[in-house]
């Protein structure tokens, strides 16, 4: 029983990892207190001296971070565990770790929610987007979940898992997917939008050359928000100089 | 006011699942605009502002530490204000140029400025994450413990207070129009050009390579689909 609560709190710090962060310790904190609950398991009597040991600067992509730390702790209900090993575990992995979890979590996996978020909402409306949003909540949750069991009780596997997430087949596929897919809707989501707002031809005219000015800012001078705003300054321009 | 209360208390749940709970990826801007906007009324809003601040900063990562604005905390703000402004919430009405722009202006500060508060407070953290770690080495783990809870709590609120003062910007926003008698003339703005712009923006971000002009193609195929289907 003890070793199953000790396990829930672990789930459930892994959830809230990051919170702590900060520029000087970034996620070491949130690894301590996940690592404490099992410390204090299996071995109460000298765990201020391993927690101690386990004091190494941690910072790696949240979605990764539960195969690493699982498989850091993977020896910590042995006699002979001293806490200096989990430390060098991590520190092993968590750039590769870190750099693989960037792309996949927040290029690949994003991109490709993005466009099937915007399609579920199309098709199916808001009730579709918030079932379909509920269930990516507790595939995230189990998926976290079950990368922390796997690499507590199979710490071998970590090997695995960068290879298939480091698989350029699955990158390009999952990219072109990405890319593809948001093209098409977010031109659909543009579409729709221009056929709601109702003015004349001749304003939606001015407004397209705004428009062309502020994607030709962005795209060479990297300012990214210029789009948001200069196709209505251009448009509310030619209105008030009385073009139209 | 107790309605905004609890949408701004949902809000802020969804918008700590961007770094503090997490993070899962239902905090995106394409998501808790729609999500929000079902809850106040203004699904078509909220849909339309999170699809912009989705494709505003779908390729900004926080890869490495590098901060990033916070499009999901405008969106949430910009419709929780339109909402509480009591606006007529039929589509038509609602996403005519004037209310469009003030609410975009809206979306567009809270982005901006919640990224110097979140800052400030991860710099702050480094002084709590000292002394648990000292109080660990003498072997007490209660700060460890403590600064979690009060790390997420502090983050949930501010965002959750953020959240609740967007209404009143808004009024600011539109009394400022109305002043210089400008919203009239915005109802007629074609707002739906941000979106085309933004889209556009994007894909021709994206590093050059042999495919890249045809996604923006595919961006035009879109375009033409939503007129036939």
């Amino acid at each position: 029983m003890g070793a199953v609560v000790t396990h829930l709190k672990a789930w459930l710090r892994l959830m809230t990892l990051q919170v702590t962060w900060s520029y000087k310790r970034m996620q070491t904190i949130g690894w301590l207190l996940l690592a404490r609950s099992f410390v204090y398991q299996y071995h109460p009597q000298k765990a201020p001296e391993l927690l101690r040991k386990m004091v190494v600067h941690f910072n790696t992509h949240t979605i990764l971070a539960p195969i690493l730390i699982g498989s850091a702790l993977t020896n910590v209900e042995k006699d002979n565990f001293e806490g200096s090993e989990a430390g060098q575990q991590l520190v092993r992995w968590m750039g590769s770790f870190g750099a693989l979890g960037d792309i996949v979590y927040w290029q690949l996996t994003n991109w490709n929610l993005s466009w099937i978020a915007g399609s579920t909402y199309l098709l199916l409306g808001h009730p579709g987007l918030i079932v379909f949003a509920s269930c990516w909540f507790v595939l995230e949750v189990l998926l976290r979940i079950g990368l922390f069991e796997l690499g507590y009780h199979r710490p071998d596997s970590i090997q695995r898992v960068t290879q298939f997430l480091a698989s350029p087949k699955l990158r390009t596929r999952l990219s072109r997917s990405g890319f593809i897919g948001m093209s098409v809707v977010m031109g659909f989501i543009a579409g729709e939008a221009l056929q709601q707002t109702q003015t004349s031809t001749f304003l939606h005219l001015f407004t397209a050359i705004g428009s062309g000015i502020s994607v030709y800012l962005a795209r060479w001078i990297r300012f990214y928000y210029v789009p948001l705003l200069l196709p209505i300054i251009f448009g509310f321009l030619c209105l008030t100089l009385g073009f139209l | 006011m107790l309605e905004l209360l609890l949408f701004a208390l949902v809000g802020a749940t969804l918008l700590v699942l961007h770094f503090e709970f997490g993070p899962i990826l239902i905090h995106r801007p394409i998501f808790v605009g729609p999500i929000i906007g079902s809850l106040v009324g203004t699904p078509s809003l909220g849909f339309f502002l999170g699809s912009v601040g989705e494709w505003a900063c779908i390729d900004r990562i926080p890869a490495g530490g590098l901060r990033t604005p916070a499009f999901s905390l405008g969106v949430v703000a910009a419709i929780l204000a339109v909402s509480h402004m009591g606006w007529d919430l039929s589509t038509t009405n609602l996403l005519s140029g004037g209310y469009y722009v003030s609410a975009l202006l809206v979306m567009y500060f809270y982005t901006v400025i919640y990224v110097p508060l979140d800052g400030g407070l991860r710099r702050l953290w480094s002084i709590p994450s000292e002394n648990a770690i000292l109080a660990l080495e003498r072997g007490s783990s209660i700060e460890l413990q403590v600064f979690n809870i009060i790390a997420f709590l502090t983050k949930f609120t501010l965002i959750w207070l953020l959240l609740l003062s967007s209404p009143w910007l808004l009024k600011s926003v539109v009394g400022t129009f109305k002043a210089l008698q400008l919203f009239e003339r915005m109802h007629a703005l074609p707002w739906g050009w941000v979106l085309v712009a933004t889209g556009l923006a994007l894909l021709l971000r994206l590093p050059k390579k042999p495919g890249q002009m045809g996604y923006v193609a595919l961006f035009f195929l879109g375009v033409f689909l939503s007129w036939v289907l």
